[in-house]
């Protein structure tokens, strides 16, 4: 990057240059995105100005669109290249809104069923998914078929360098897995903690499985890491349609992870977490302090994660 | 016929010939983006950043060219260079020879109008 440039003409590119990588082929963005941005140096090098940012601006729009400019980077396949950047994007956006409608309808419907069995439960929901999926991207695919790049010519010649917002640049990018990840998380975390994968922990004892459930006082909490898990599942789909920081969503993360500790270190704070389903008299009774501390010392793990990322976020929130 | 008309098929004609140029200017010397274009400018070829830079990595991958970033004069900074493969300056010749032949009909057609 050029470090001559006014902070604000630097700012310019690099939510250009953040724009174009998302529409840019995955793996290839970091190497295209550099070669751009010495283009676009060589650029301002070439035109001497007074106004570094005037300059900037005159040199993004005369580059154009930053679709437009990723659009060159795609192999013409089933879709014309030019057309390719906001085919990815309306695909992708449809696909998760569908997908992730039938996967909300298919847990919904989880707690309705009397015999519920987990492998039948993936193994269905897998199978409609992928159908599902066909089915949207065969669709989407012909619509953009039949559209062709006139359609669009309109929308890229409008654009100005103007429109693009400080959120696009390249170092507020979120990573699409980073998000899955998370998403996937939160719905484990909030799938186990209402039994619903596994009715209680489990321990085992002599290879007899013994059933354990938190106490009165824990599950009380859990409407509360219920809520702060709904609402990170929310945070990291929010995430996914736009996968770049701002100061909001960077305070939002910060306090989900903050409350989320809160309530881990409430829950760690009680002498009894779990309660153990033991016969009388079992040996297994002598252990029962280890088991309570070991289920301790996983929730001040989680907490103390919790802090480190809420921190960091915060950091992060400030800093932009 | 239109200007639009016009514009149209004058930017196909220059399109088709653009890989024939890029291929010819990178036959010597080792170029980067921004030098090349300037070349073809002054050279009378307009191209577009947008066109040509997709270009030059579309003929990296079919290994007609070959790129290494390095450090450049007279900034210093590091910059992405190509040059042709051989089995570019073969293309390129080939596609030479095409391109007389194809002139010579233009002109056998256009004197005999």
């Amino acid at each position: 990057m050029n470090n001559s440039q006014s902070p604000s003409a630097d700012s310019w590119r690099e939510r250009y240059l953040g724009a174009v990588s998302r529409f840019l082929p995955a793996g290839e963005q970091d190497d295209i995105c550099a070669e751009l941005d010495d283009m676009i140096s060589d650029k301002l090098e070439s035109q001497q100005s007074d106004d570094d940012e005037q300059q900037m601006l005159a040199v993004l729009d005369q580059l154009g669109h930053p679709m437009r400019l990723a659009a060159g980077y795609h192999q013409q396949a089933l879709i014309e290249s030019e057309v390719i950047p906001i085919y990815r994007l309306v695909l992708k956006y449809v696909l998760l809104i569908s997908l992730s409608i039938v996967t909300l309808v298919s847990l919904l419907n989880v707690g309705r069923t009397e015999d519920f069995a987990l492998i039948q439960f993936v193994l269905q929901l897998a199978w409609v998914l992928a159908f599902d999926g066909l089915v949207i991207f065969a669709i989407i695919t012909l619509i953009f078929q039949a559209l062709g790049k006139q359609q669009l010519e309109g929308f890229y010649k409008n654009w100005k360098p103007q429109q693009l917002p400080e959120f696009l640049r390249r170092d507020n990018k979120i990573a699409l897995g980073d998000c899955i990840v998370e998403l996937l998380s939160s719905t484990f975390g909030l799938l186990l903690l209402n039994g619903w994968i596994i009715p209680g922990l489990l321990f085992f004892n002599n290879e007899k499985a013994v059933a354990a459930h938190a106490v009165p006082e824990v599950l009380a909490l859990l409407p509360w890491f219920n809520l702060i898990l709904l609402l990170s599942m929310l945070l990291n789909l929010i995430n996914i349609f736009q996968p770049f920081w701002t100061r909001t969503k960077l305070f939002a993360d910060a306090t989900l992870s903050l409350i989320g500790a809160v309530l881990l270190l409430l829950a760690a704070s009680h002498s009894r977490i779990i309660d153990l389903a033991l016969p009388v008299g079992s040996d297994f009774i002598e252990l029962e302090p280890y088991v309570q501390m070991f289920v301790r010392s996983i929730l001040l793990i989680f907490a103390v994660v919790l802090i480190v990322f809420g921190i960091r976020s915060l950091a992060r929130a400030l800093k932009l | 016929m239109t200007q639009q008309q016009l514009n149209k098929n004058r930017h196909e004609l220059r399109r088709g010939s653009l890989v024939l140029a890029v291929l010819m200017a990178l036959r010597e010397q080792a170029q980067y983006g921004y030098s090349l274009r300037q070349q073809l400018i002054k050279a009378g070829l307009e191209v577009d950043e947008g066109t040509l830079y997709p270009l030059l990595r579309r003929l990296e991958n079919q290994a007609l060219l070959r790129s290494e970033w390095r450090l450049g004069e007279p900034q210093g900074r590091r910059r992405r260079y190509y040059q042709c493969t051989d089995r570019g300056l073969a293309l390129s010749a080939e596609l030479w020879q095409e391109w007389r032949a194809l002139e010579q009909v233009l002109h056998h057609l256009e004197a005999n109008k």
